[in-house]
Parts: C-alpha cells; sequence; structure tokens
C-alpha cells in the first residue's frame, strides 16, 4: 500500500507518517490472531469431546467386565467348574456392545481365576484354592477388540485411542456365615426328626461345596434360646458338627432337673438340657412357650461376634408356631400381654438383622394352619431370604437343601 | 492520495464486524459440538451405570421370592436414574414416555439371565448440532439365584 506524500511547505508530523503503517500491519494480526484461535477452540472442542467419548468406552468394558465376573463366579458356585465358568464369562462379555460391536476378549489373558483375600482386599492367581475371577474387557492395540477411532482428535493426528476397564473386575465368592435357629418346643416333639434330617441335610449341602471359608452355627429355643452349636468352619469341624445335631431333640422336660419327681438322669442330648432357663429348677417354666426372637437374638449375636466383616451372613428360623408364652398360673391378661411382647421381641429381632446386613430365611412347618403363625413367620423374612411353608415335616428336608442353593455369594468390586 | 483514505477507511473498520461476523457462527458451532457430545456421552455414562447397578440389584434377587428379580431391577434402574437431572425426565412417573425402562428374564434354570435396557429421549439443546435423538444403555446379568 502506498504511503501518503509529505506535504511540501509542512514537515508531517510523526503521526501523520507511522499512522498508515500501523494500519498495515494490524491487516494482518487478526488473520493470524483468529488462525491461532481457532486451532485452539477447536482443539480444547475436540478434547472434550474426545475425552468424554473415551470415559464412556472406559464405563462400557467396565460394565462389561464386571457383568462377566459376576456371571462367570455365579457358573464356578453352581459348577464348580472352571471351565465352564470360564466360557460363561466369554459368553456375557459377547452379549455387550463395546463402542457399537459385540465385544469380545481373549480367554487366557484376560480372564483369570484365583484366590481373593478379603482382609488383604487382594487377588492371587497364583493361590490353589480358588473362589474368585478376573475379567479384563480392553479396547486396545494389543487386544482382541483392537483400538477404537476417536471422533475430532483425527484432525490433530490423534485418530485412535486405548481404552479398558479402569480396574479389572473382581468377582470373589464372599464366605458364608450360617446360623439355624430351630425350634425346640414340645410341639415339634413328633416332628422333631423330621427337622432333625432337614439341618442335616443343609449341612451336607454346605459340605458338598466346599468353600474353606463357610462357617455354620445352631441356636436352639423354646421361651428362650441357647447356643446349641456355635460358629465352626464346616470343612474342618464337619464330623463333630453333624454328630451334635444328629442328637438333636426337643426340649422335653420329663428329664432331670425339669422333672422334680423323676429319677436323677440326663437327656442324651446333654446341650438339649440347657432348653430350661439358666437349666435352674427354681425357673421350670420361665421359658415356656415359643419365642422366635429370642433365637433370632442369639444367632445375631453370634453372627456379629464371628469377626468377619465380609461373610455373607445368613440365618435360617424352622419353627411350628407362633410366639407365645405358656403361664403357669391362669392369668390370661398378663399371658396375652406377654405373647404380644414376645411377637414384637421378633419382629424387634428380624429388623436388627436387616440392618446388619443379616438375611432371614424362615421356614414354617404348619400341619394344623395357624393363620397368625404363618403371618408372623412370613414377617420375620429379610435380605436376601425368603420364607416357605409346608404342612409336611417330610418336606423340611428339601425346603432346607432348597436354602443352601440360594444363600448368595457373589461380591463384585 | 491523502484524499483516497477517508474512502478506504470507512471500509476497513467494517472488515471487523465483517470478521467477526463470518467466525462468530464457527465458534458457536464449535463450542455447541463440544457442549451437546461431552453431555451426551455422560449422560450415555450415566444410564449405562444405572442401569448396570440396576440390573444387578435385580439379579441377586431370589426368582421365586416376593418380588421378582425383573420388577427388582426395572425399580432400581429408574431410581438410579431419577437423580440424574436429564431434561427434567422422571423414570418413574408412569406418564413420562419420553423414559422407557424394560427388563426382561430369559433362558432356563441354570442359565437365566436378566437382561435391562434403557431408553431415553435425547433433546438437542442447543439445536444447533444434530445429535443422536435418545440415550440408549444394556446390561445382560446371570441370575445369581437360578
Amino acid at each position: 500500500m502506498p504511503t501518503p506524500e509529505p506535504s511540501a511547505s509542512l514537515p508531517p508530523p510523526e503521526s501523520r507518517v507511522r499512522r498508515p503503517d500501523r494500519r498495515h500491519r494490524r491487516r494482518g494480526n487478526y488473520a493470524i490472531l483468529v488462525g491461532l484461535t481457532a486451532s485452539g477452540v477447536l482443539g480444547l472442542g475436540a478434547l472434550a469431546v474426545d475425552t468424554s467419548y473415551v470415559h464412556l468406552v472406559e464405563a462400557q468394558a467396565q460394565a462389561i467386565s464386571d457383568a462377566a465376573a459376576h456371571a462367570a463366579l455365579v457358573t464356578l458356585k453352581l459348577t464348580g467348574d472352571v471351565d465352564e465358568a470360564r466360557e460363561t464369562a466369554k459368553t456375557f462379555v459377547n452379549a455387550h456392545q463395546l463402542v457399537g460391536r459385540a465385544a469380545e476378549v481373549d480367554e487366557d489373558a484376560d480372564i483369570v481365576f484365583g484366590g481373593w483375600d478379603f482382609d488383604l482386599q487382594e487377588f492371587d492367581a497364583s493361590a490353589t484354592y480358588i473362589n474368585s475371577v478376573q475379567v479384563t474387557v480392553r479396547k486396545t492395540d494389543d487386544s482382541v477388540n483392537g483400538s477404537f477411532s476417536t471422533l475430532l482428535m483425527g484432525m490433530f493426528g490423534t485418530g485412535h485411542a486405548n481404552a479398558q476397564a479402569t480396574s479389572p473386575a473382581i468377582g470373589a465368592m464372599r464366605f458364608r456365615e450360617i446360623v439355624i435357629v430351630q425350634d425346640v418346643t414340645g410341639s415339634f416333639a413328633q416332628e422333631v426328626g423330621d427337622a432333625r434330617d432337614a439341618d442335616l441335610a443343609f449341612l451336607d449341602a454346605i459340605y458338598a461345596d466346599d468353600f474353606p471359608g463357610d462357617r455354620i452355627g445352631m441356636v436352639t429355643f423354646v421361651g428362650s434360646a441357647v447356643e446349641y452349636t456355635g460358629l465352626e468352619y464346616v470343612n474342618d469341624s464337619y464330623s463333630s458338627i453333624r454328630s451334635d445335631w444328629e442328637a438333636l431333640d426337643w426340649c422335653d422336660r420329663s428329664y432331670y432337673p425339669f422333672n422334680y419327681y423323676g429319677p436323677p438322669y440326663y437327656h442324651v442330648a446333654p446341650n438339649m438340657m440347657a432348653c430350661n432357663y439358666q437349666n435352674s429348677y427354681y425357673l421350670p417354666y420361665y421359658d415356656s412357650g415359643t419365642a422366635q426372637g429370642a433365637g433370632l437374638d442369639e444367632a445375631i449375636d453370634m453372627l456379629l461376634s464371628s469377626g468377619d466383616q465380609y461373610s455373607t451372613k445368613v440365618i435360617i428360623v424352622v419353627s411350628d408356631g407362633q410366639p407365645e408364652c405358656v403361664y403357669r398360673s391362669s392369668d390370661a391378661a398378663a399371658e396375652a400381654a406377654c405373647t404380644s411382647d414376645r411377637e414384637m421381641d421378633a419382629y424387634d429381632a428380624a429388623d436388627w438383622a436387616e440392618e446388619n446386613n443379616i438375611s432371614i430365611f424362615s421356614v414354617s412347618f404348619n400341619d394344623n394352619y395357624n393363620a397368625t403363625q404363618s403371618a408372623v413367620m412370613e414377617a420375620l423374612v429379610r435380605g436376601n431370604g425368603e420364607f416357605y411353608e409346608t404342612p409336611d415335616p417330610s418336606e423340611l428336608p428339601e425346603i432346607l437343601e432348597d436354602i443352601a442353593e440360594k444363600i448368595p455369594i457373589a461380591l463384585v468390586q | 492520495m491523502t484524499g483516497s483514505n477517508p474512502k478506504r477507511a470507512p471500509r476497513r473498520r467494517g472488515s471487523n464486524t465483517v470478521e467477526f461476523a463470518l467466525l462468530l457462527p464457527v465458534f458457536i458451532g464449535v463450542l455447541s459440538f463440544a457442549f451437546e457430545y461431552s453431555y451426551y456421552f455422560f449422560m450415555r455414562s450415566t444410564a449405562m451405570d444405572a442401569v448396570r447397578q440396576g440390573c444387578r440389584t435385580g439379579a441377586v434377587i431370589p426368582p421365586q421370592g416376593a418380588r421378582s428379580p425383573a420388577d427388582a431391577a426395572s425399580d432400581a434402574i429408574k431410581s438410579n436414574m431419577s437423580g440424574s437431572g436429564f431434561f427434567g425426565i422422571d423414570c418413574r412417573a408412569p406418564g413420562d414416555d419420553r423414559c422407557e425402562v424394560s427388563v426382561s428374564q430369559d433362558g432356563d434354570v441354570p442359565s437365566q439371565t436378566l437382561t435391562c435396557s434403557i431408553a431415553m429421549a435425547y433433546p438437542s439443546m442447543t439445536g444447533l448440532i444434530p445429535v443422536p435423538s435418545a440415550v440408549e444403555a444394556r446390561s445382560v446379568q446371570l441370575l445369581e439365584i437360578q
């Protein structure tokens, strides 16, 4: 651009000469500025979009890993077969979409079985006992899924990105702590053999699963409750627990010291003598009646003091009656009030269990249908528990075997 | 030559405005694109997490229980999405057809599965950039208790 001619008579002020130069320089400023700014804005926009996209792919990979680890663990629990569990994990990975395509997984490198240490929170792929699985879904250059295309960063030379589950999904079988709360009241006397068979069938089913951390115990109750078998490791103490349970009987008070006039000999199941409050002759009827709440309280105490905060805690209450008090005197009003209290105690105990993540399965043997019993027993179910009822005592073993299969085991993190 | 300056000057003065007018749509477009798609991906992640967690909730429930795994999963997914503040869409509201949660229990023992999905209308926030009209997520879980 030409500069203006200076006037001949008067030298132009400096500003007059320079002004056009400034305009000249300014013209390119905008283009440079716009060019730089546009690149920056475009770059930041692309970065924002593609960062979100990568996070989405990572989240997808994590979700798929979790589902596959959970499925593998369930299969491992049901079958005990690692190969079948591995196949299940693969199937569940394939059932999900990753960046618009069916996800895939390297079944050897990305599905690893091992042991999970609940205390250390560590996975050990070389553990001898398998109780967990680790699944990693990847969308990386070296994975079967390959990397994926970015949406905009290709403009800046970054056309592909890698993503994988932010952490491998680890599914681990929780150890189980189970307490059977067994009604041994006089009304159960005729069917206590079936109840005993049911408890033994349950013990056998848990033992057959062969999980080394599983523990089992039993509480018996009438109007009060006692610990019949403390929490014992099933694998280590199966024989002694079984022997203990084979001696289970109803709370028969026709023996000394309950029978004041009877001969001074003890029942063949020594622990059953504790069915009376403090084994005291002087309080022979203090514990009369039926108190599911007392049984639940005792079982919850056992579970909470087990020392294993990671275990799946379950109570199975087996009863043939509704909560009630039986007084020797004829004070009907006091007896009714006591009965009502026992019912409320049972609900309170169930709520306490729920607060501590303890599930309750409730089994009602109800031969002469008692609607109150049925309603109360059903109302005790908590967490993942279920309600069962039968008028046929011979069905009790089958029911408890069914419960053994339904106790949840999975933990995925 | 000095007389020509007053004629050029007005034309130059307007060039800034013209440049700005030309560039503004580009900048708005870029920002809108970044905003729309970032939020879209965020909502997809949110929906996917809601479906995954909800489906797991159903997958650990006994199939023969009072509440079916499908119902439990459906309720959990809707509840998980209720706090997302997603264009005022409330998946729990019966009449809001902008949110569709679907849960089905398939297969036989020991391979019963729970398939959970969600589809929500995704209205463009700016109306300037074409975006997918729906946010969708899906999860398949094996029932823990067969």
